[in-house]
């Protein structure tokens, strides 16, 4: 890239060439961004000042919508529902992917390691929204599968998605399910990928298995770790579909998070203003996370090379 | 000293506590295995049952007796159901095919080629991911409703075709492909347009048919823009429209519930089997390029 050819007679004349060229090919990608990505993030923000339907005109009302935010009784729920889903699940995607991809990566047979790759991934592959109806018929009290397993070993029935105390569990629930293969199977790639010598190197001065996990494998894949809980983060602070189609967000406010909320103010009650602020909001908490990325790499991950 | 610890594994793997361990490992992966594909065998027989069967608790492991009449009731109302059905293989073809088409040559432009202002624009679009759909959604609304392109698959498609993730994956792919091929053709006298399709575009096959796949997937499975676009029946998506669905299906019979999610998954299902090894691979690359 950096050694564009030193033809001296038409260097200058190259060179315009290949910015135009350039700009040529990133303009369709540039009109869409453009025009459904950053517009309607700047408009958004411009919304967020106004007290609008969709219907009747639009009024400018200052900053009356932020400080809905401060009089919003629910939003303390629904934010605290955000942040303990996200916290639970994000620990349970990584600890559980871990695991599982170190023992899959231990397994010492072939077809079982391939059988227990494509078990767990599958799941990845299939939309989420078939999965939540899925989910729907199997968390059903009193007719669902889940709770006729229970059953059947014994154990009481549970109310997964008409009480209180689990709607949101179930939630999370169908969330790691849906998503561990993700993190396990990119655990596996990273596991895999560690230079064999260094684990070879171990192996002949004697060090377990403990060891190993310890001093090699769990140093060699904190930069893979980094990125799943960034990345799970920002997936999860805007889980929509299990919450909209397992639970409404109920009862009451149960097991309602901020993205189903911004969906439910902003096009059932459309109030647009309220709405946006509301988006903007979570867009904050996604760019925290991001700015965290960037401070946290810099010193506590191990980069080979 | 590989035969020693060829030695020292067998010596491990035959004492009392290894068998034990053995039996616990094969344990563990046979319980994980059921909890990630029980709800699948689960729909795949559930299709099959009678509508008493579908309800026992319980549930039968195999069909007692299998049926098709879910099958005889989703397509005696075909209509709704095709046309769903068709909705979505459109947009599971348009969004990869026009993905490719738009953000490849960006993605070129970006690892290869000079001109000014590259970086802010690249910067601008990796920065990008951080929105939330949420936040665009409220706008784009608005603008589709101008556009009168609400009930129009078009929305959900132009809204798809813009990926900074598919930009970038591309991207990196570009920048690891060898020089000196790009040079020999210009050489030649090959232009710009010339190196890129007739040089990189094939090296780059691989990474483009993970995009492809990936996009498939993501298509087929979307479902927020298609809740917030597609309002009638007969411009529905097949998962948009399993929620309208469901309810009409349920009281028929739970049974014609799980056989039409099941027929609505079989396209994913016909990619992974025919392509685990790519979306594995697609998968685990957009990871580990951090």
């Amino acid at each position: 890239m950096e050694k564009v050819k030193k033809a001296p007679a038409s260097g200058k004349r190259l060179k315009r060439i290949e910015g135009v060229t350039g700009w040529l090919m990133i303009t369709p990608a540039l009109i869409l961004f453009l025009g459904f990505v950053l517009y309607p993030a700047i408009r958004t923000f411009g919304l967020s000042f106004f007290d609008w339907d969709l219907l009747t005109d639009k009024e400018y009302v200052g900053f009356e919508n932020f400080g809905k935010l401060f009089t919003d009784e629910r939003l303390g729920t629904i934010i605290g529902n955000t942040l303990l889903l996200t916290a639970v699940s994000v620990v349970l995607k990584v600890a559980l992917g871990f695991l599982l991809a170190y023992f899959v990566f231990r397994l010492q047979n072939k077809a079982g390691s391939v059988f227990m790759e494509s078990a767990i991934f599958f799941p990845i592959i299939i939309p989420m929204s078939i999965i939540s109806m899925v989910f729907v018929i199997l968390f059903s009290t009193d007719t669902g599968a889940i709770n006729g397993i229970l059953y059947m070993i014994g154990l009481p029935k549970v109310p997964w998605l008409s009480s209180a105390s689990m709607a949101l569990w179930s939630v999370l629930i169908v969330d790691v399910w849906k998503g561990l293969g993700f993190f396990f199977i990119i655990y596996l790639v990273a596991i895999r990928n560690i230079p064999q010598s260094y684990l070879e190197a171990a192996d002949i001065d004697g060090a377990g298995n403990a060891k190993k996990l310890f001093g090699i494998i769990l140093p060699c894949v904190s930069a893979t770790s980094l990125f799943l809980v960034i990345n799970a983060l920002i997936t999860c602070l805007q889980l929509f579909e299990p919450v909209y189609l397992l639970t409404r967000g109920g009862p009451g406010d149960s097991s309602n998070v901020i993205s189903y909320y911004i969906w439910s103010v902003a096009f059932q009650e459309r109030d647009i203003g309220y709405g946006s602020v509301l988006a903007l909001v979570l867009f904050v908490f996604v760019m925290l996370v991001t700015i965290a990325q960037f401070a946290i790499s810099k010193f506590w991950v191990h980069y080979d090379e | 000293m590989n035969k020693t610890l060829a030695l020292r594994k067998r010596h491990w793997k035959l004492r009392p506590s290894g068998l034990l361990w053995g039996a616990l490992k094969f344990l563990l992966a046979f319980v994980v295995a059921c909890i990630m594909l029980y709800p699948f065998w689960w729909m795949l027989t559930g299709a099959f049952k009678s509508a008493l069967e579908i309800s026992e608790l319980p549930p039968t492991f195999f069909p007692r007796e299998p049926t098709l009449e879910n099958f005889d009731v989703i397509f005696g109302q075909a209509d709704v159901f095709g046309q769903m059905y068709i909705n979505s293989i459109i947009i599971a073809i348009a969004v990869p095919l026009l993905q490719t088409i738009v953000c490849l040559p960006a993605a070129y432009a970006f690892a290869k080629l000079r001109f000014p202002g590259k970086n802010i624009v690249f910067m601008a679009f990796m920065g990008s991911m951080m929105l939330p759909g949420q936040l665009t959604i409220i706008t784009n609304n608005i603008t589709m409703v101008d556009l009168k392109l609400v009930n129009n698959l078009m929305s959900v498609i132009l809204l798809s075709i813009f990926s900074a993730f598919a930009i970038f994956m591309m991207k990196q792919y570009f920048m690891n492909l060898p020089k000196d091929l790009d040079d020999a053709a210009k050489i030649d006298g090959c232009s710009i347009w010339g190196a890129f399709l007739f040089v990189d575009v094939p090296l780059a096959m691989p990474i483009v048919s993970v995009n492809l796949i990936l996009c498939f997937n993501s298509a087929w499975g979307g479902f927020f823009l298609p809740m917030i676009f597609l309002r009638k029946m007969e411009v529905m998506t097949v998962p948009l429209g399993m929620t309208v669905l469901q309810g009409a299906y349920n009281t028929e019979s739970k049974a014609v519930l799980v056989a039409a999610l099941m027929l609505s998954i079989v396209p994913v299902v016909i990619i992974f089997f025919l392509f685990r090894k790519q979306l594995i691979a697609g998968i685990a690359t957009s990871g580990l390029k951090v």
